[in-house]
């Protein structure tokens, strides 16, 4: 009897903390589209433009020859083609302001000294930094994802408008089954792209908290001068090469299976791609572990940095 | 009663300056404590220990909680207010609302709603748009609606007219402050804010010059003026400090009997401000 009151009391108050701290997080979050809304509107307006491109644009191949009748498998393979092509320019875009959001997120607060602002409410310094990060390496890339979406479909749509009016050749067919293996083939990539890119948002927030001023030149300048320096002293690029290991490397991952590129094969990138190498890389997941590290010590940093 | 703020032996230095040395005090519920002290002093060092907001040596318990390991525990009652500047100004209105509503359980929205009302405040204002004086107000607001336990005040109404700083602390004062809150300010216009205090805490150099309440001073300190030819016998008495105006000599003195002094003077309690200037020259001088 009496554990049974006891086990009512305590039950909805950790189920209410628990919400709490899911509340908290949602909010600070909206908090970060309130401050950066480039983060929101420069992606919606390049998906704008993409889809409204269409009622101007023309269809032309490889060798940027018109062209004019293709066969139906072309077609959906062009479907496929222009899903990747809307993704990745909106992805691209929305990388470069995630970049300068996350070089920002930690040091304008002290800069403009709202910081103490912020400090004054019941808010830890590591839910603060998280909120920061999954904006960055989750709320983004799923805005990125329903934009593209979004504006591939508007474009298809005016396209096929435009074939019906006679105006432009019928180069693009629906296939539905095509069309969902290709968003799929999109949203894998993106959930590969934060994980790899997590330590390099992660190190912008570390420095973002870190540093006193500038952190824009302490994340570019270094990029340069320590392979370039490393070169003057050893004669070696083993920098240069982990830099460039880290921009690019999950992407030579997925696109080899058996030592072999499979880009040719275009048309079944889902089942071409190597999935099960890049989601195993060691090196992914020894970057997210790296991400971990970093945010933890810009929360600790952020806990007792007094700039004001 | 238990003490709301208790600090033994609080240190802090900055390189060879001592910010805070080996302070001590401590601060009861339902208090209006004022922390007064000179540019430099210490005092916002000893409120942002307080705040959990930079390391120290020694001990130090708000709300029973360590500021440095439970400071997320201890934000949910305590709220504070550096100073007019730092609400960022990108900031709408509406959305400082919400964000408060969003991360403090007890952040009472109507609360807000109905003193901003009182203002000529827009919703849809950024804080950029907004008047130093409305700023103000707005964050005002905000903590009017936090059911906070301790209230910290590090010059709220710096840079602002008389007509606001009136209203911050009589608002303060009728919509805020009860039996259970206690708050901690500090500024620089003391004789402004002096009838609010029931408690002060003079801070010199790092340490504590003076810990009392405002009713104790009156039986401890006392302003004894004569004209300046009839100050000697005063001065026999040892002032621990003196000054002259328009002729006449002001006379301080701690620890004597009123009974003593009436007869050389005019006798009266010095005011905070006065005692404040006392209590510093004195401690300049020795």
């Amino acid at each position: 009897m009496n554990t049974e009151t006891a086990d009512l009391r305590t039950a909805p108050v950790s189920a209410a903390a628990g919400s709490d701290t899911r509340g908290i997080l949602l909010t600070l979050m909206r908090r970060e589209f309130w401050e950066h809304t480039a983060l929101w509107r420069v992606p919606l307006i390049v998906a704008g433009l993409l889809a409204i491109s269409t009622i101007f644009s023309v269809s032309i191949d490889v060798h940027s020859d018109r062209v004019t009748h293709i066969g139906d498998p072309e077609r959906i393979m062009v479907l496929n083609v222009t899903q990747d092509v809307w993704a990745a320019v909106i992805y691209l875009v929305a990388s470069i302001v995630v970049t300068f959001y996350a070089l920002d997120a930690l040091y304008t607060e002290r800069k403009d000294r709202s910081i103490l602002f912020w400090k004054s409410l019941p808010v830890s310094d590591g839910l603060t930094v998280l909120s920061k990060f999954l904006v960055a390496v989750v709320l983004v890339p799923l805005g990125v994802f329903v934009l593209a979406i979004a504006s591939h479909l508007i474009a298809f749509t005016i396209w096929k408008l435009r074939v019906a009016g006679g105006g432009v050749p019928d180069v693009i067919n629906w296939n539905a089954v095509a069309w969902l293996r290709g968003e799929l083939v999109i949203f894998l990539c993106l959930i590969l792209s934060s994980l790899w890119y997590a330590p390099v948002v992660a190190a912008a927030l570390l420095l973002s908290a870190w540093v006193k001023r500038s952190p824009l030149l302490w994340a570019t300048l270094p990029l340069f001068l320590v392979p370039i320096f490393e070169y003057i002293l050893f004669r070696t690029r083993y920098i240069w090469n982990f830099i460039q290991y880290r921009s690019g490397g999950i992407w030579h991952i997925l696109g080899t299976r058996d030592g072999h590129s499979v880009m040719s094969e275009q048309m079944r990138m889902l089942n071409d791609l190597n999935w099960a190498g890049a989601f195993t890389s060691v090196s992914l997941w020894l970057g997210v572990l790296a991400a971990a590290a970093m945010l933890y010590a810009a929360a600790r940093i952020r806990r007792y940095r007094d700039d004001t | 009663m238990t003490a709301v703020i208790e600090a033994r032996s609080l240190s802090k230095s900055f390189g060879a300056t001592h910010a805070l040395d080996q302070v001590s005090f401590s601060v009861a519920a339902g208090r209006i404590v004022g922390l007064i002290g000179p540019n430099g002093a210490g005092k916002t060092t000893a409120l942002k220990a307080i705040l959990g907001l930079t390391p120290f040596d020694g001990e130090l318990k708000v709300l029973g909680l360590d500021p440095r390991t439970q400071r997320d525990q201890l934000m949910r009652d305590v709220c504070f207010m550096a100073d007019v500047a730092v609400l960022p100004r990108w900031l709408r209105v509406s959305q400082a609302l919400d964000y408060c509503s969003g991360v403090h359980p007890r952040f009472d929205r109507q609360r807000a709603l109905s003193f901003l009302k009182r203002t000529d405040i827009k919703m849809k204002s950024r804080v950029r748009e907004l008047s130093k004086g409305m700023v103000t107000q707005l964050h005002l607001a905000l903590i009017l609606a936090i059911d906070a336990k301790v209230l910290v005040l590090d010059e709220p109404t710096l840079g602002l007219d008389l007509l606001y700083r009136r209203q911050f602390y009589d608002t303060l004062l009728n919509d805020y402050f009860d039996k259970e809150r206690t708050i901690l300010l500090t500024t620089h216009q003391v004789e402004e804010v002096e009838n609010l205090f029931t408690d002060v805490i003079f801070i010199s150099r790092g340490e504590v010059v003076l810990a009392s309440s405002v009713e104790d001073l009156g039986a401890r300190y006392l302003q004894l003026t004569v004209s300046a030819e009839h100050a000697a016998p005063a001065r026999a008495l040892k002032p621990f400090y003196e000054r002259e105006i328009f002729g006449r000599v002001a006379l301080f003195f701690e620890g004597h009997s009123a009974a003593e002094l009436s007869a050389l003077g005019e006798l009266r309690a010095p005011s905070i401000a006065d005692l404040f200037v006392a209590k510093m020259q004195g401690t300049m001088k020795s």
